[in-house]
Order: C-alpha cells, then sequence, then structure tokens
C-alpha cells in the first residue's frame, strides 16, 4: 500500500485539496467552488479524493491553509494548520528550488512571497482593497458573458490595448463601460483591464519589493494568460506557471503535514470525515461591549472547537 | 468636582502622572474605560472619516464622559523639545473636542508648547484657586513619576531570546483594543515583544543623522529606537495607523534601510476594519518567517 500526505486549502472562493505522496508528488487533486459553504465543500473534496485514492493509499498526514484553515483543520484534525502564506512559500521553494518571487492572486486576496536561498524572507498581502482579485474577474466575465476560462484568451486577441482605471473595482467597472460604449472591442478592452490589474498589484501589493527571477505566478488567476502576458510585459522577465498553480497552497499544507509528522503517527480522522455532520453556530459574548462574535464547530451535537473571540475566554478553553 | 481623562492618546505617556496631579489637587478623576466595540462606534459617528483610527477612538472616548463629569483634562501637545510638533490631528483633535463637549463640559486643554511644566501648574489653577497647592502637588506627582521608572536602563531582553521590536506609536500598542492581538500573537509563538517605551530617554532624544531632519516628536523616537534596535532584535514589526502622515515617510525609510541590511520587516496597517483574523495571519506568517530563516542560518538552533 502506498503512503501519502493530505493538504487542503479553503479559501474564500475556492476549496482545494491535494493528495501527494513521500516525494512530494502530486497523485490527486481537486478545485471546487467553496459557494459560500466551507463546510459542505470540505465534505465534498474527502468524499472525492477519498473515492480516487482510499483504496491504495494510508494518509500520514494532514495539512489544511487558507482562510479557513481552522474550520477545516478541527473538521478533518489535521496534523497541523498554517497560513497560506508560508503554505505558498514552502510549494514553491520545494518544486522550483531556485524561486525567488511568487505572486499569487486568489479570489479575494493577492500576496508577493520573497525568497532567497529557498527561504522566503519577506511577504505582503492587499490590506483593505480586492480589486484585481479573482472573484473581480469572474464578475467581469459574467457581465460580458464570456466564459471565464476564455477571459484570458481574449485578452490575447486584442489589437489595441486601452486603458482601464484599475485602482477601484467600481471604477474599473465603470471605465470598462465607458470605453464599450465609446465602441473600443471586448477584446481590447479585456487586455486593458488585464494591464490594470497588474499594474494595480505591482503598485499596492508589490510596493517596494524587489521582484527577481525566478518568478512563479500561483492562485487561480494564474489561469488567465492575459494577466500571465501582462506580467510578463510589465516586468520584462519570464514568469513561470507551476503546473498545479491551482492548488499550490493545498501542496504546501501537505508538504508542511509531511515536515510535521516525521516519525510520528498522524491525527489525521480519514476520508470518513465526509459523511459526518457538521454544523457551525455563533452567538453573541455578552461578557463585555465588544460583543464578540463567536462561532462554534459542532460535530454531530458536540462542540469541538470555538474561536472569533477577541479575549481567549471562549477559544481558549 | 470630576475631571474626566480619556484613556487613548497622551494618556498612555502621561496617565498615571495626571491622574496623581489631579488627586492631589483635591479633584475626582474619573477615566473613560479601555477602548472597546462600543466606544470605537462612538468616535466613527462623529469624526471624519478621513482621519486616523487613534483620533477616532479618543473621540469615543470623550463621548463617553461626557455624560459623566464636569470637566475633561485633555492637554493639547503643540511641540515638546528641540522645536519638535506633535501631529497635526493631535493637536486639531483639542478643538474637535471643544465642539463635541459643547457647553456642557468644561474642557482644561492646556498647551504644551516646549515647557510641559508651566502648561500643567497653568491646567492646575483651572480646578484649585490655590497656587502653592498646585505647585506641591504637581512636583508631588512628578517625584513619584520619576520613582517609578527606571532610569537610563536599556532593558534588552536577555540573551537568547528571540525578540521583534514593535515600532508604532505608544497610544496604539498600548491600547490593547488595537495591538493586543498582535502583542499576543508574537507571545504565543515564543517571541519577546520590545517597544521604544523600554528604551532609555538618551537614545529616542538623539538629534544626529537623519534623526535631524525628522521634525515629528513621536517619528524620531521611532527611527531612533530603530537605530537602535537594529541588529540587536530578530525583526521588526511596524504598526501604522492608516492615514498617518508623520509615519508614512519614516516607516517607508526604515523599511528600506531594514531590507538593505537583510533584516525582516514587517509593516501593518491599522483601521477599523482590519480585521484580527487578517492581523494575526501576518504575524504568524512573519514569525514563521523569523524561525525558518533562524533554522537555516544556524543549522543546529545557536542563540535562536
Amino acid at each position: 500500500m502506498h503512503e501519502g500526505f493530505l493538504g487542503i486549502d479553503v479559501g474564500s472562493i475556492s476549496t482545494k485539496g491535494v493528495v501527494i505522496d513521500r516525494d512530494y508528488r502530486v497523485i490527486a487533486y481537486r478545485y471546487l467552488r467553496t459557494q459560500g459553504n466551507p463546510i459542505g465543500s470540505i465534505r465534498q473534496l474527502l468524499k472525492e479524493l477519498g473515492s480516487e485514492v482510499d483504496s491504495r493509499l494510508r494518509i500520514l498526514g494532514a495539512g489544511t491553509t487558507g482562510s479557513a484553515r481552522r474550520l477545516a483543520g478541527v473538521m478533518i484534525q489535521a496534523d497541523i494548520v498554517k497560513n497560506e502564506i508560508i503554505a505558498h512559500a514552502v510549494a514553491a521553494g520545494t518544486y522550483y528550488p531556485d524561486v525567488q518571487t511568487v505572486l499569487e492572486i486568489g479570489g479575494q486576496d493577492s500576496k508577493i512571497i520573497i525568497l532567497r536561498d529557498g527561504i522566503p524572507v519577506d511577504f505582503a498581502m492587499n490590506t483593505v482593497c480586492a480589486a484585481g482579485t479573482g472573484s473581480f474577474l469572474d464578475h467581469q466575465a459574467a457581465r460580458l458573458q464570456i466564459p471565464i476560462e476564455e477571459f484570458g484568451a481574449r485578452a490575447l486577441r486584442a489589437k489595441n490595448r486601452v486603458s482601464i482605471a484599475g485602482r477601484c473595482t467600481v471604477f474599473a467597472e465603470s471605465d470598462m463601460i465607458h470605453k464599450a460604449q465609446l465602441g473600443v472591442p471586448t477584446d481590447d478592452i479585456i487586455a486593458g483591464l488585464c494591464d490594470a490589474i497588474v499594474r494595480n498589484y505591482l503598485n499596492t501589493v508589490a510596493k517596494g519589493k524587489e521582484i527577481r527571477p525566478r518568478i512563479l505566478f500561483q492562485g487561480g488567476v494564474a489561469a488567465n494568460v492575459g494577466v500571465r502576458a501582462a506580467f510578463e510585459r510589465a516586468l520584462g522577465q519570464e514568469i513561470t506557471v507551476p503546473e498545479y498553480f491551482l492548488v499550490m497552497g493545498a501542496i504546501g499544507a501537505a508538504i508542511l503535514a509531511a515536515e510535521a509528522t516525521r516519525g510520528q503517527a498522524s491525527r489525521f480522522a480519514g476520508f470518513e470525515v465526509a459523511r459526518t455532520e457538521f454544523a457551525t453556530r455563533v452567538f453573541e459574548c455578552d461578557g463585555c461591549p465588544n460583543r464578540c462574535e463567536v462561532v462554534e464547530t459542532l460535530r454531530g451535537a458536540e462542540v469541538i472547537d470555538r474561536y472569533g473571540d477577541r479575549c481567549g475566554k471562549w477559544s481558549e478553553n | 468636582m470630576k475631571v474626566g481623562i480619556p484613556r487613548a492618546l497622551l494618556y498612555y505617556r502621561y496617565g498615571s502622572l495626571w491622574e496623581n496631579y489631579l488627586r492631589n489637587l483635591g479633584v475626582e478623576v474619573v477615566l473613560s474605560p479601555k477602548t472597546d466595540e462600543v466606544i470605537l462606534e462612538q468616535g466613527l459617528k462623529c469624526v471624519s472619516g478621513e482621519v486616523c483610527l487613534p483620533i477616532k477612538i479618543v473621540a469615543g472616548h470623550l463621548l463617553y464622559l461626557k455624560e459623566r463629569v464636569d470637566a475633561i483634562f485633555f492637554p493639547r501637545l503643540d511641540w515638546l523639545y528641540d522645536g519638535l510638533y506633535a501631529c497635526p490631528k493631535m493637536i486639531g483633535i483639542v478643538d474637535v473636542a471643544r465642539m463635541l463637549l459643547g457647553e456642557k463640559v468644561r474642557l482644561i486643554a492646556p498647551s504644551i508648547k516646549g515647557n510641559f511644566t508651566r502648561a500643567h501648574l497653568t491646567a492646575g489653577l483651572a480646578v484649585c484657586a490655590n497656587p502653592v497647592r498646585v505647585w506641591q502637588g504637581w512636583r508631588r506627582a512628578v517625584r513619584s513619576e520619576r520613582g517609578k521608572r527606571g532610569r537610563n536602563e536599556d532593558n534588552l531582553p536577555a540573551a537568547g531570546r528571540r525578540t521583534v521590536a514593535l515600532i508604532g506609536h505608544f497610544y496604539n500598542l498600548n491600547d490593547e483594543f488595537i495591538a493586543g492581538a498582535i502583542i499576543r500573537t508574537f507571545r504565543q509563538n515564543g517571541y519577546e515583544v520590545i517597544t521604544k517605551e523600554s528604551l532609555p530617554g538618551r537614545v529616542l532624544l538623539n538629534r544626529s543623522g537623519f534623526a535631524h531632519n525628522i521634525r515629528w516628536v513621536y517619528e524620531r523616537e521611532l527611527y531612533n529606537a530603530f537605530e537602535y534596535l537594529l541588529g540587536r532584535v530578530d525583526g521588526f514589526c511596524m504598526v501604522v495607523s492608516m492615514g498617518c502622515g508623520p509615519d508614512s515617510l519614516v516607516a517607508e525609510f526604515m523599511r528600506s534601510r531594514a531590507q538593505r541590511q537583510g533584516v525582516p520587516f514587517l509593516l501593518l496597517v491599522i483601521d477599523e476594519h482590519t480585521g484580527i483574523a487578517g492581523l494575526v495571519t501576518r504575524v504568524e506568517a512573519f514569525v514563521e518567517l523569523l524561525n525558518r530563516r533562524c533554522l537555516s542560518r544556524s543549522g543546529v538552533a545557536a542563540g535562536c
């Protein structure tokens, strides 16, 4: 029987899972839409991955990452719960030891990670604004009635790249509408949008960072060849999109789980978790005027986790 | 007579001195509670969206006190020494306070223009008619403050402890509502936290080199602390209020200097929309980065 490690990355828009072997090669992976229901999507993910690998593989370690990493972690009883910056950096550094820059654009956040000699040395994430992330592209593709999969290719067909305001999602949209009303072809507008996203990224998230090759581009938006090309044009350097760019965070979580469980038994609850009922419940703590919203995770009727309080009254007990 | 002190801004540096002083003058002192969601919301309602988080918070504290006291003690720091100014928002908030409080509550807001003592004595006369008592009350308060602080010690963490320097204004870092989660996350991950408040005056007041060019009193302190701690800590975490003008330039200067020296530097920008989760994620990632860097350098962890 083979042995492997499981990594799960639950983001705002998508839920990713991978199973890797001892040499960190991907055996199976899934990419699902979270659709506002992380518990459901995690169960679905486990069901699909489980039916593919469970009969022939033993999981020696499991890790979770992404914005819902804590929830995913308590559900599957992960060996390690790590933030997405480290997960992405570890995956990038493992597959490409010479990587010095990771550009990552996901559903609602974007980040840059700077590595030197394989060690992450600096990073930044978008703060209050999600302009130019995946969900905005999704929205624009839907508005123009173009399948998101073809969106990037349309940009490559542009003859003249028009300029689109990229600082703000709302203004970018009005600018696109305005350009369309002037009669600018859709392809040119999409190309302009790709440029705007890259410009915005480089001026905000990547501001002040020294972007050296090798440059990896990962996360959902890396699927967009238009944005990819716009990055290459803006940076004047070649961009590498890894084979598993969609699930690099999950791969990182799996690698971290492998590192953490070396020589130890895993706590992983097994793919059967897909059949277990989970629920979350929110209540407002009235212990002080902060009135924190505390989130409880339940397995069946049993409370297995609480978080969301500022003071630790609920989460630390 | 009940005199309120808002638990915000300068309180975090002079609070116990003020409390002592006012009590020595026979005044009943009322402190606003620690910042919480309700206080912040009150503040948000009445100040411009453009100003920084600590100013919004102090407005909330003023409104809390408005219903409960006869007067509010709220000194205005114009400049302190060396012609170094406080930020314009801190100077201006006193006028905003006067409007917020209206006729109902008296505002005791002496302007500190270089002479710290004179401003406080003037304020004392506003609550106590006896000048001798004011003078003695002030002397006693100052003396008891001196007794509390160990002077001119470095207070650096013991060698061998992993340490992060938090570079930020004392009114942000000492307000648990703003910075509590940041500090907690560092400590839970095995890092000691040091701020400029534990450094001796001779370090913070340094006026040579680049510090000479900084004309803001607290920014010069931040910069001096940064220079002093460079090479003495494992990394820097700078906490900046969104929209802080004076900080923006100094922050960029420190960031690029840290980068050139190969010292990890994390910039956290805070405002009322900042989710705790996002801050904690960044701090956790930063800690991880420090740990990994440490491991790779030493092989077998030596000294870190």
